[in-house]
């Protein structure tokens, strides 16, 4: 799964969002790093709409303004579910193997260190 | 949908939406302006015009149909590691296949028009690969316009040499630069969101490409005469390809990535070797004519068996990878 549509299905996990609201939660959830265009979001959610992974929960005026409401389908929460386990996993392997290196380098300093990782590996 | 309007949308926000088909502007025009009047309150000029810009190219995707969600552009997404390989292995394939001419042409004079005319095509297809390699796809897009609009420059020589309008030599320089504007159209029409990221299956994609179309470039210099084709084989390498593509009808995504890709390479060297060998467009159509129509044929009995086999939907048949 792209990281705009991740964002994208995480951003509508907890709650229905309309587009701008989208937009904005996008760039929390990744802290300002991304920031979708109109356009993007407009071919995301049409293809995500098109794969039945997010719905149109409500469609209404405010402010004079269109306003569609989008929400996760069943499906799109099962697909959200299955890459946050697959991302979880490879975090806690990650983890792991850092944690292992980090044990091994505990009072190791310079050329020592050095040996120790490059022995790790051989 | 019915809205009232949102007040008096900018010039800009109203020419966007005019690169929208009609009836898509009537679903969501309003909604979009709506997030567009939103996210450009505070935005200063040149965000503007990015948002604008963006806007634009998804109406003109939509209006095409090269989105994320069509067959053509999850197509155009498994063709794009193929298409930038070989394009960037057939830049390479006059340095390779003969270093010694071409570094005779750098002695030519001492112009810089010379050293830049040799020596960029191969730098060049060296970023591309590096990019494609990278999945850096705004770098092999930035690349691969750059090698099309020297095709064009030099095409468009061809046409306005001492003899104007001399169709054999711009036949031949065409079959040498054609190809990258092709692919450069590919590539730029490959939906953003679905060109893959750099895994070992993306570069082994790409590598594969860059031998495969260089090989097949090879094969077809007119210039070359070690390995002369005769006509039945360019008809080959227009024909089969173009089969491949037809699989898309049964849903086959991947195969028909594949003959996109070869066809980038080989369409403009079939077309005009296979027009020089015939003489001449009254000797070719009669010819021509019939194969067209039994590709026809083969194409329409496809649709027939592959309806229901989730062309249209987000199956994909299975051949393609999930575009999500």
């Amino acid at each position: 799964m792209q990281e705009p549509t991740l964002l994208l299905l995480t951003a509508l996990a907890d709650a229905p969002r309309h587009g701008y609201a989208l937009i904005q939660e996008i760039a929390t959830i990744s802290d300002g790093r991304v920031k979708m265009r109109t356009g993007t979001l407009y071919g995301a959610l049409d293809r995500l709409l098109g794969q039945g992974l997010i719905e149109v929960a409500a469609e209404e005026v405010v402010d004079g303004r269109a306003r569609r409401t989008y929400a996760l389908t069943d499906a799109g929460r099962t697909a959200l579910a299955t890459e946050a386990e697959r991302l979880r996993a490879v975090a806690t392997e990650a983890e792991r193997r850092l944690a292992k290196v980090r044990s091994m380098l505990q009072g190791k300093t310079g050329p020592e260190l050095r040996s120790t990782i490059g022995g790790s590996f051989a | 949908m019915t809205t009232p309007t949102l007040g008096a949308p900018s010039t800009a926000l109203r020419a966007a939406l005019q690169f929208y088909p009609a009836s898509y502007r009537r679903e969501r025009g309003e909604e979009m302006a709506a997030v567009f009047a939103d996210t450009t309150a505070e935005a200063d000029r040149s965000a503007v015009a990015r948002e604008v810009f963006d806007l634009a190219a998804y109406g003109l995707r939509v209006r095409l149909g090269l989105t994320g969600g069509s067959v053509a552009g999850r197509v155009l997404a498994l063709a794009a590691p193929m298409v930038a390989g070989a394009l960037a292995g057939s830049g390479l394939v006059p340095w390779v296949s003969n270093p010694d001419q071409s570094a005779f042409r750098l002695t030519w004079d001492q112009s810089y028009t010379t050293y830049a005319l040799t020596i960029a095509p191969p730098v060049a297809a060296i970023l591309l690969a590096v990019a494609a390699l990278l999945g850096r796809w705004t770098a092999v897009r930035v690349v691969s316009l750059g090698l099309a609009f020297f095709g064009l420059t030099v095409l468009a020589q061809a046409f306005s040499g001492p003899i104007f309008l001399d169709w054999w030599w711009a036949g031949y320089v065409g079959m040498a630069t054609v190809p990258s504007m092709i692919s450069a159209l590919l590539l730029v029409a490959a939906p953003t969101e679905l060109l893959p990221g750099p895994t070992w299956r993306t570069r082994g994609l790409v590598l594969a490409s860059m031998v495969g179309g260089g090989l097949l470039v090879a094969l077809q210099r007119w210039d070359d005469t070690r390995f002369p084709l005769d006509v039945q084989w360019f008809a080959v390498l227009l024909i089969v390809p173009v089969l491949l593509t037809f699989t898309v009808l049964r849903g086959w995504l991947a195969p028909a990535a594949v003959g996109v890709a070869v066809l980038s390479l080989t369409t403009a060297a079939s077309v005009f070797n296979i027009w020089r060998e015939a003489r001449g467009l009254s000797q070719l159509l009669p010819l021509a004519l019939p194969v067209v129509g039994l590709l026809v044929l083969v194409a329409m009995g496809m649709r027939r068996i592959g309806a229901g086999t989730g062309i249209d939907g987000g199956a994909g048949g299975g051949s393609g990878r999930s575009p999500a």
